[in-house]
């Protein structure tokens, strides 16, 4: 018979270190994470540049200012965003089991997937911050065209609409993976109770307003405060959804 | 035996889903550098035991020890453990190079030049998607993932289903020549019996979420005979024996019964015009685990 | 491998058919226990629980660090061992079956005799 020792030992490896991994793993697949979104806003840019195109030929020179000016209340810079609560989703739903699979704790998933919203996020909202300074710079040359520079995102600072981008993103990962990790716990009773939660939540806050006859002022505030507050307070709840997304995550078994 | 501390110890574990026991009171030990097998029919637990082993899932009573420590969070205990699931689920768009790339950031041992031996062996294509791959070349992918991860301890569940013939013999080989090399502990979870029986040093059976047997593979060969004849005479012979099986044909009677025979024995039979045919593994755990005796009957086949 | 038996045995009773046969001949190195495992498919330690056996019974021996040998005289001890085996487990279950087919003892020595005389003139 060998004999050979119980365990050969294993470095300890610094765990900062493991999370950066599972940054790496999150990422090994860059269609997932940067092709795509990109992919998305390279499309919805082509299409804006289309319409663009078609109003100014055919609208009268008259109104066609006008016209163009209408673009920017499209929603269509904002459409990678609806992409990625799809990734919210697959990252519990898929990336976690696999994860699990190749020895990672719960821990270093939560930390590493965490770390990789945040990147790729800063990574996103500076791209898209910079395409918004460069089309305000051509519009303020005269050609009026608003793809990126819709919405606030034309009338507040970089900062604010780097800041805005980021939180926006942070959110919808936050929120569509906790609800995944509360699926991946709870199943459809998890979901259920959520959305009974979320629900007579968000009830719940209107009747106060309403009832307490605080609702225009609420309005009055909500109006009155600075988009840099808005959108830094978004990151509220997106923390929040993700203590949720822990919680659910850190006592979810797998199943077949 | 050596004495050496078990490198897998479970006492007591036992896990149930709301009012059903996927395990019950499951308590067993594995010494280190060896290859177990863990068999039983499908529903008997041993996916679910295999999840608790690697912290994928806990325990409702009873605890779990690997290296001596609890592998719930413990990344030190998690990264020397390798676990191949049948029910290997992959993020959508991921390759078979995606998951080879990755494989190494978290086993310590993987071994990247083996692992391109093996892609070639079984003839995976890296570059489409994993969910578009055969069950097979899905297999084949997990067989790599466990073998060049080269872990301590490393857990296959059901590694082979869709291999075809070639491919099984394949794995076994290479299982069989690596583990040769660099002995580790090599946990096998499957249903093809006789194929693996040979492969084996230890064998586990679970049944109904009970553990059946605990034994080494070479103390179960031969631990049951067939006796068959005449029915009065099959029944004479088996008196005072512990019966696995019985089948009857006419005035025929063919019985499987537990312990080693005798030279004596082989007489008796002879003398009284019986048959005695070896029983293989396979039908051994068969006649296990589909007989309905209480449990101490079961206690006396292991301890035979 | 025969399903009834422990393989270690059966390893042990394969390599002393061969040395019995010349292909292992004394002093001769035998394969490692390895070898042994992957040739026959085979869990290492049951190959080397065989080749154990064989070194305990002194058919084999150890040389450290080189490997495994048929040790001098190995051959004339496996063949007085199987020639005690030979009536227990040839001759007294052909007895054994000549008597349930009504072979008498004079009867069982002519078809012996005839056997001889036939492989003779072959």
């Amino acid at each position: 018979m060998t004999a050979i020792s119980t365990a050969p030992p294993v470095p300890r490896l610094a765990s900062r270190h493991r999370l950066v991994k599972v940054m790496r793993l999150h990422l090994v697949n860059r269609l997932t994470y940067v092709g795509i979104p990109w992919i998305i806003t390279g499309v919805a840019l082509f299409i804006s540049i289309v319409v663009a195109l078609l109003i100014s030929a055919a609208v009268p020179e008259a109104g066609r200012q006008d016209a163009l000016q209408g673009m920017s209340y499209s929603w269509a810079v904002l459409s990678p965003l609806w992409y990625l609560a799809v990734v919210g989703v697959q990252a519990v739903s898929a990336v976690f089991p696999f994860a699990l699979g190749f020895s990672i704790t719960r821990r270093e998933y939560a930390l590493g997937t965490l770390l990789t919203y945040v990147v790729i996020a800063a990574f996103n909202a500076t791209g898209w911050a910079i395409l918004t300074e460069i089309e305000r710079a051509i519009n303020e040359s005269g050609v009026v065209f608003h793809h990126f520079t819709a919405l606030w995102l034309g009338e507040v600072g970089a900062g604010a609409v780097w800041l805005s981008l980021f939180a926006l993103q942070i959110l919808i990962f936050a929120v569509t993976s906790a609800f995944a990790a509360v699926y991946a716990r709870w199943r459809s009773l998890g979901m259920l109770v959520l959305w009974a939660a979320v629900a007579l939540l968000v009830l719940g806050l209107i009747a106060f307003a309403v009832l307490t006859g605080t609702a225009p002022s609420i309005i009055d505030w909500l109006m009155g405060i600075s988009t840099v507050s808005f959108f830094a307070a978004l990151l509220i709840p997106a923390a929040l959804a993700f203590g949720l997304g822990w919680g659910a995550l850190r006592r979810a078994p797998l199943r077949g | 035996m050596n004495s050496q501390n078990p490198v897998i110890q479970v006492d007591g574990l036992s896990r149930s889903y709301r009012d059903v026991a996927a395990l019950w009171d499951v308590t067993f030990s594995l010494q280190p550098n060896m290859i177990c097998g863990l068999l039983g029919r499908n529903g008997a637990g041993k996916t679910t035991l295999m999840r608790m082993l690697t912290g994928q899932d806990f325990p409702s009573a009873g605890s779990v020890r690997l290296f001596g420590e609890n592998p719930v969070e413990n990344s030190t205990v998690l990264q020397q453990i390798c676990f191949v699931s049948e029910a290997q689920r992959y993020p959508d768009g991921f390759q078979a190079r995606h998951v080879l790339a990755g494989a190494p950031w978290f086993f310590a041992d993987w071994d990247a030049a083996f692992a391109d031996d093996l892609v070639g062996k079984f003839r995976l294509p890296l570059k489409r998607d994993v969910k578009k791959l055969s069950r097979g070349q899905q297999s084949a992918l997990g067989v790599i993932v466990g073998l060049a991860s080269r872990a301590s301890i490393t857990i296959f569940d059901e590694p082979y289903l869709g291999l075809d013939a070639v491919a099984r013999h394949t794995f076994y080989d290479t299982l069989l020549a690596d583990y040769a090399e660099r002995p580790r502990t090599i946990l096998l979870s499957t249903h093809l019996i006789d194929e693996v029986s040979n492969l084996l040093e230890h064998v586990l059976v679970l049944d109904e979420g009970r553990l059946l047997l605990d034994q080494s593979a070479e103390s179960l060969r031969g631990s049951a005979a067939a006796v068959a004849g005449r029915a009065g005479d099959v029944d004479s012979f088996v008196e005072g024996r512990q019966i696995l099986h019985r089948d009857t044909l006419g005035g025929l009677a063919t019985v499987t019964i537990a312990g080693r025979l005798t030279a004596a024995d082989h007489r008796a039979a002879t003398a009284a015009n019986l048959e005695i045919a070896p029983v293989s593994f396979q039908q051994l755990i068969v006649d296990l685990s589909t007989r309905s005796a209480p449990a101490p009957a079961v206690a006396s086949v292991v301890h035979e | 491998m025969d399903e009834a038996r422990p393989i270690f045995q059966q390893i042990a009773e394969r390599v002393e058919n061969d040395i019995l046969s010349g292909a292992l001949s004394e002093e001769g190195q035998v394969p490692s226990t390895n070898e042994f495992a992957m040739f026959y498919r085979i869990n290492p330690a049951t190959a080397g629980k065989g080749v154990n056996l064989l070194v305990e019974q002194g058919i084999l021996y150890k040389r450290r660090g080189i490997g495994m040998f048929v040790a001098a005289g190995a051959r004339e001890r496996i063949t007085a061992r199987r020639r005690e085996l030979f009536v227990l487990e040839y001759i007294a279950p052909m007895l054994a079956e000549a008597a349930s087919l009504g072979i008498k003892p004079d009867q069982i020595t002519q078809l012996i005799e005839n056997q001889l005389s036939e492989r003779e003139t072959r």
